[in-house]
């Protein structure tokens, strides 16, 4: 018996966690993620169609979205607009690839708020020690 | 054919922009999901290893992207 809760621990288990990395890798858990917090959530997930066409209504949405937002999005500087974009995976990357852990996180969604708020302080605190050491080989 | 060049390598660069960073991140999911899997840690503990591997990388790897840079200016 396997200490975790029976599960074996055969090479082939990482096997799942590699497809959620890539998975965030190609965005495609944050959208489907997005989704389910603007009401997806009675979808069913738990065979591939459903979760298909709520990846695709996640999809269409994103693009009715950016298609009234892009005139104030195109006002915004590129950097910044990377560095929200960022900021988001980040904390959406690390929620999900745990999940796809087996790790349950302290009141559920709301913990994503926090992984946000911990790597937005981080993100800033990077920004400036890279722009004190561009500075520093500048003088 | 140069778009399709182009774009294929966009997506390539989205995978693999840093390698370094992409090999270490991949090298600590299977860290991380290994300590999971295979000892009596648990999960949450293994979330916090995570994101405390996921925060220091992200540190690591813009310090070294601002020497680079700054070598690069001298």
């Amino acid at each position: 018996m396997h200490a975790n809760g029976g599960r074996t621990a055969a090479p082939w288990h990482l096997i799942p966690h590699c497809g959620e990395i890539a998975q965030h890798f190609c965005d495609g858990g944050p959208v489907r993620q997005q989704f389910h917090f603007l009401g997806g959530q009675a979808l069913d997930t738990t065979s591939s169609w459903p979760a298909s066409l709520d990846a695709l209504a996640a999809c269409a949405l994103v693009l009715v979205i950016g298609a009234f937002a892009h005139r104030p999005l195109s006002q915004v500087p590129e950097n910044a607009l990377k560095f929200g974009v960022g900021l988001m995976l980040s904390a959406l990357g690390v929620f999900w690839t745990g999940e796809g852990l087996g790790v349950e996180w302290p009141e559920h969604d709301l913990a994503l708020l926090v992984l946000v708020a911990i790597f937005l302080i981080v993100r800033l605190m990077s920004a400036r020690m890279a722009r004190r050491l561009t500075m520093e080989a500048a003088q | 054919m140069s778009i399709l060049k182009d774009v294929l390598s966009e997506l390539f660069k989205m995978f693999v922009g840093d390698a370094w960073l992409t090999a270490t991140i991949l090298a600590m999911v299977l860290g991380v999901a290994a300590l999971i899997d295979g000892t009596s840690l648990p999960p949450l503990v293994g979330g916090l290893l995570l994101l405390a591997d996921c925060i220091a990388m992200l540190v690591l790897s813009v310090g070294r992207e601002a020497r680079q840079r700054a070598r690069s200016q001298r």
